[in-house]
Formats: C-alpha cells, structure tokens, sequence
C-alpha cells in the first residue's frame, strides 16, 4: 500500500500492517532478551507437507494451492496423530498430537481423574518423526479429525525438513516473513509448558512458596498462578504447606492476567521465592 | 537575481490584487478544505499532512485520490473512513482542555520603558507604552529573577530576557539581573539561558564580552540594510540609524561563539525584498536572519494589507528556494523562519497555542506588573497579575482557556492550527487575522520543501 511516513511523528505513530508490535523493534521483548521475540513453535506449521496446521491446536488453518483434493478436504480438521498404521482397515500405532489427560486426582489420589484433551508440545512429540523421515520423500499416514462432526480421515503426507540441508537455519519453505513473530516465545504468552528450550522445565519459574521436608529433601511449593494460596496438612512436620495445582477454579486464567483490569492485585510478588507479606 | 526555479504553489509573481480575498484564498492549494487533512502535490509525488499530529506521509496515486475524494466531502465521517481503512486512524493529540496553572519558566524583563529610536510601527509606541518614560529599579529586576528561579527546580530550565523600550538604556540592570541569575543557576542546578532584544545602537564592546561570557541569544532589530532599514527605524530625531547599527555591532559579530546573534527583520510593505535583505545580513555576519510581517502597528502605520502579504510570501518563497539549493549543496543557510519550519515539521510539532505567552512565558514590566508577554506591557487585555502578589491564576486560566486554537475562528477548522497555533495574540486581538492565507501559503511551501530536502538531505534532519 502506498503509504509512507515521513516525518517523526508520523513514524512514530504509523503501525505497518504486518508487524505486530512484538516484533517492533522499540517494544519487542527481545530487547529484554534476545529470542523471546520469536516462537519457534511457528516453525512446525508445515511440518506435514500439503498443509499449514495451527502449532498450538493441530487445526488445518490452510492447504498449499496445488494440494491433492483430499488434502484440499482437511481445511477445518485437526490432525490427532500421524504415522500411524493401517491393519485390516483398523487404525493403530503411530505418534498422538492429542492425548487425554488422566491421573491420580489431587483431591483423591486413589482414584483416575480425566482432566480432558491436551496438545502434545510437538518439539517432544515429532521430534524423531522429523529426524527419521523429514525431508527423505516418504510419506507417512496421518489421522484427522473434525472438531465437531468427530468425522475422521487418513491421508498420506511427507515429512518435511525444518531445517536448509546441512545447516540449522530454518528452512524458507517452512516459514514464512513475519511468522515467527506472530507470537513469542511460550512463556512470555503465558504457556509454559510449550517451553521448547526447556528453560521453563528446567527452572520451573512456576513455582513459588517452596519448602523443604525434615529430612532436607524438596517438599512441594505452591503454582505461582494459584490463586487461593491453599496449604495442606504435611504429616511428617504436622504442618500446614504449600502444595501445586493445576487444577482450574484454583489459578488465575489467561482472561485474569491478560484481559483484567486489576491484573495487578491479582498477581502477587515474588521476592526471594516467597510472596511479599 | 535567482535562477528561474518553479514555484510550485499557485501565486506566481506579480500578482494584481484581487478583489475577493476568500475566493482568491479558495483557489489555493493552500486552502483549507478539510480540517482534519492537507493534500499537496511535490515533484516526489503527492502527500498528506494528517493535522492530528502533525504528520506528514507519501502516498500512492490511488490512495491520493481516494483520501482527495473523501476530504471534499462534507463531513468529517468521509475522511476518517478512509484513514481507518489506510491504519492513519488516531487518538486526538489535542484536544479542549486547555493548559491550567502551568509553572513559570521565562520572563522577559522591560528593563527600560523608552527609546531612543522612533520606529514607525513599534509595539511599545517608540519605547514608553503610551504612558511616561521609565526604567525598571534594579531591585524589581532581581525581585523578578528571584520569582523566575523560585518557581523552578534543579534540572529544570528557565529563560531570562531583556526587552524593552530599549533595553540596554538601562544597562546597570541588565548586567546585576543576569549576574544574579547566573549566581542563582550555579547555586541551584537550574539551567538559564539569557537573551535580549535590542535596536543595537548603543551597544558597546564589553557588552560583547558580557554577551559572550553569559552566552546570550543577542537580537538585533534591524530591517535591511540602508535606506531600507533607515525609512523606518529612524533615531528620534529622523535621521537614520544603520550605519550607527553596524559600527555598534562589529565587536559583537566578530566574538559570537556562545553568544548568538541573529537578525530579526520586521516586514512592512516597504521592505518586501526579501532575498536582498537576507543575503546581505547574512553577509554581515548574523548568526540567523529571520523575517516578521508587520500586523498590528498601535500607530497603524506600515501594518501589512492582503496584497503585500500576498508579495511577502512570493519573497519568502524566493528565499526559501535559495534554502533549498545551499542545504542541498551541503552549506550553512540561516533564514530563520526555513529553519525552524524544517525542524517542526520533521518532528510533527503539534500545540493549541501560537506560543508561551500567558503560560511558562510572562513580560514584566518597569513596576513590576505581569502581562502574557513584553507586547502587553500597560495592556490590560493581557494583564496576569504582578511580581508582589503573584501571577493572578484565574486570569491566567481563563487566558488559556479563551486563546486555546479550538475556540478561535477561523482556526478550529483549518489545518494549519497546531503549527500556526492562531497566531500571536496581541497582532489578533488588536488587529484580527488578515495573515491566515500567508501562514498556509508559507507552510504548504515548508511542507514541500521538507519532503524535498527529506529526499536529498536526509542527514540535514539527523539532529532534530
């Protein structure tokens, strides 16, 4: 578009379309620390060839122009695993991109406690999919599904190579101008598990309130997003600790932090890994 | 004298007066045809100047056209339908809250209420105001520096000035006040920069080494060189006064290296050749040259009528081009009024208000009295207050809230008003606004040329 600011003020006010003002370079994050600006997350949009998937949801967002008409099809599905194979028309095997999450319950540990659908954070999940098959030709077997018709299809795609050959420059067809700062690094967008640099899963900057048990060894320590601050009871010191939960009703949602006006009282400080007094 | 360059707005020279002002106003590109933007042609193509922010943009053909469309519309929808659709939208920069009790940072000191020169159109009537000839006593001086520097704390900045009448008839004061300042200043890490306006007559040379130690901006009231200057700032007596003027400035003009001084030339209707004026000043040895249309004379003589303001900005023009050509070259030229159009328009400079007067700015005058600036000296239509009790805060917001540009017409919907800001209050409330098709002929000028000089000597604009 035909539009040029010229003058200072101009500059500083004109917001070019296509630049999210992550990526600016007077208020991207980077500035606090280089790379927190990218999402590397964006890279594996085009992991499967054929199509670009949402990394966060696995939804078909697009299919490349010249697509196959079955490829063309899956726009509106998620893909929900790929590799798999196909015995005697049943459907097993291969890597899961959904899992369903189930486990000791918090309240009842006793019991199996289904806490729903989550997405696998590919850098782990497809991993050694791209590493074996990325960029060789071969095709691997993916399994669809519609959200809301539940309707499931399989198509063959190949793996592509995220990376130039012998270089580990992103590659070009896998990303796109201004792609990899649609978002930021998982963290700073409140998604801490994607952390695909393990920063996160190393530091675990998640928890706070942290205790030690009688015989020295780490006790527990309460989710920083926690907003009820409970403790339980510890038999072996007959005190009442911190404990970590996920569970939601108990933490603070991404509508509370991004979206509250009082986001502020909300979050508490951090000093020293205890909240303020 | 000029090599032939176009000028690329519509008045050409020699133009015969026309009859109907706002018909002739109309047919200019400088015309105001919707408040909220202004459309111009360069040879780089066309632009905007969006008046909300100041800010200037290229655009395409076809974007021109489209924002061209809109702005002949009758309403303010049609323009900000297509800025939304181009991402130009915006918050209001300005809106109609006026400034409230702002803190005082300048003063200007009317050290002498007398002349000895009787300029035709003098603001003060030849020095005394109308009333009877006085000088301001040493301690009100420094009761007024001491009131300047009060108000202000370390780090902060202020402005102390010598005006007049003429101010170095009272030189004893001008010298204890700034010493007094500079004392004040040290002491409290308050930054002061010192300036006076003087007809340069009486100057001496330790003046100039008083100048240049305190690094005064020294302003020199001079209207070409001459004849030119003499038929209208003559002494008392009638004779003229420039080659007194000369003599008087040689030490100054030779030392300048902190101290500045620049020449102000008042435009009547008998100096209209400007490019002459400002080559020679320049050749004198000014550190700046810049020119001021005569408005609003109390005697009513030499005041500017539409057909010289219109040759006024044919010259300033003129002189602008030759601007353009030494920047280009990679040289030093100090017209004044280029300068300071350059360096506002590339930072989008944008205010309600012409200037300072009446807000961080006010004049003091001999006894001590508070105007909105050193016009107002004996004017009750810009009284604020005085030193002993203080500016007088509810005149003070009630100037601020009259003269604020979104409640003067025709301003509040022209688009030059938060670079114009309505003008000089005393040349308006005295006089009106005869100049409106000057200002927006001179700045659709600045606008061109900026983008021109934008292209070529982008380095010129490393520093604003």
């Amino acid at each position: 578009m035909g539009i040029d600011p010229k003058n200072l003020s101009a500059q500083l006010q004109y917001q070019a379309r296509g630049n999210p003002p992550g990526a600016h370079p007077e208020s991207a994050v980077g500035n606090f620390f280089p790379g927190l600006e990218f999402n590397f997350l964006s890279a594996w949009r085009r992991i499967l060839v054929g199509v670009e998937l949402n990394e966060s949801s696995g939804d078909v967002m697009a299919v490349d122009s010249d697509a196959p008409p079955e490829v063309e099809g899956l726009v509106g599905f998620q893909v929900i695993a790929v590799d798999v194979q196909i015995v005697n028309g049943e459907v097993s095997g291969g890597i899961p991109i959904q899992v369903l999450a189930h486990g000791p319950g918090p309240d009842d540990p006793t019991k199996d406690t289904i806490f729903g659908q989550i997405y696998l954070e590919w850098g782990n999940a497809l991993a050694s999919l791209h590493h074996e098959k990325g960029g060789t030709g071969q095709a691997v077997v993916c399994l669809f599904q519609h959200p809301d018709t539940g309707e499931l299809r399989q198509v063959p795609l190949k793996v592509r190579k995220l990376f130039e050959p012998d270089s580990v420059l992103i590659s070009r067809d896998a990303v796109q101008p201004g792609e990899l700062t649609q978002s930021l690094c998982s963290p700073w967008q409140t998604d801490f598990i994607g952390c695909a640099c393990y920063y996160w899963a190393a530091n675990r900057p998640d928890y706070v309130n942290l205790w030690q048990k009688k015989d020295g060894s780490l006790g527990d320590g309460h989710n920083w997003l926690n907003n009820t601050r409970e403790t339980k009871l510890d038999s072996a010191s007959g005190e009442y600790k911190p404990f970590y939960t996920l569970v939601p009703g108990k933490t603070l949602e991404h509508a509370d932090i991004m979206r509250s006006e009082d986001w502020e009282k909300k979050l508490r400080f951090v000093i020293g890994g205890k909240d303020e007094s | 004298m000029w090599p032939n360059l176009p000028v690329l707005n519509a008045t050409s020279t020699g133009v015969q007066p026309i009859a109907s002002v706002a018909a002739a106003d109309a047919a200019l590109p400088s015309a105001p045809l919707h408040p909220d933007v202004h459309l111009f042609q360069t040879n780089l193509g066309p632009h905007v100047f969006l008046v909300n922010g100041s800010q200037v943009y290229g655009l395409g053909e076809s974007e021109y056209a489209r924002l061209s469309a809109a702005a002949r519309q009758d309403t303010r929808e049609s323009v900000e339908r297509v800025m939304k659709e181009f991402g130009l939208e915006a918050p209001a920069f300005v809106d109609d809250s006026p400034l409230a009790s702002p803190p005082l940072r300048a003063i200007s000191l009317a050290v002498a209420q007398k002349c000895n020169l009787g300029c035709t159109y003098c603001y003060a009537q030849q020095g005394d105001f109308g009333g009877s000839a006085k000088q301001m006593p040493e301690k009100q001086a420094l009761d007024a520096v001491e009131h300047l520097f009060a108000e202000a704390r370390a780090g902060d900045r202020v402005n102390l000035a010598f005006l007049g009448g003429e101010p170095l008839l009272n030189r004893l004061v001008i010298r204890s006040a700034t010493e007094r300042g500079a004392q004040l200043s040290e002491a409290r890490g308050i930054k002061v920069d010192f300036s006076i306006t003087t007809n340069g007559t009486l100057l001496t040379s330790e003046d100039a080494d008083f100048f240049e130690q305190h690094g005064f901006a020294v302003s020199i009231s001079i209207d070409g060189v001459g004849d030119t200057h003499d038929q209208q700032r003559p002494f008392k007596g009638g004779t003229g006064s420039f080659a007194r003027i000369v003599e008087r400035l040689e030490p100054l003009l030779s030392r300048q290296r902190r101290m500045q001084v620049s020449a102000r030339v008042t435009v009547t209707p008998r100096n209209l050749e400007l490019p002459r004026t400002l080559d020679e000043l320049l050749g004198l040895g000014f550190h700046s040259v810049g020119f001021s249309p005569m408005l609003s004379a109390p005697s009513g003589r030499d005041e500017m009528n539409q057909d010289d303001l219109t040759i006024m900005l044919e010259q300033m023009t003129v002189c602008g081009q030759q601007f353009e050509r030494r920047i280009v070259a990679g040289e030093r030229y100090p017209f004044a009024n280029m300068v300071n159009a350059m360096k506002e328009i590339h930072r989008g400079t944008h205010r309600p208000y012409p200037c300072g007067a009446g807000a961080g700015y006010m004049g003091v005058s001999a006894d001590g009295e508070l105007s909105a600036c050193h016009r107002f000296v004996n004017d009750e239509s810009g009284a604020m207050g005085n030193l002993a009790s203080g500016v007088d805060r509810a005149r003070q917001n009630n100037w601020l809230a009259s003269r604020h540009v979104h409640r003067q017409e025709p301003c509040r919907s022209c688009w030059a008003r938060y670079l114009c800001g309505g003008g000089c209050h005393h040349e308006v409330i005295h006089r009106g606004r005869p100049a409106c098709a000057y200002i927006r002929g001179w700045l659709h000028y600045c606008l061109q040329a900026y983008v021109r000089l934008l292209e070529r000597r982008p380095d010129y604009f490393a520093q604003a």
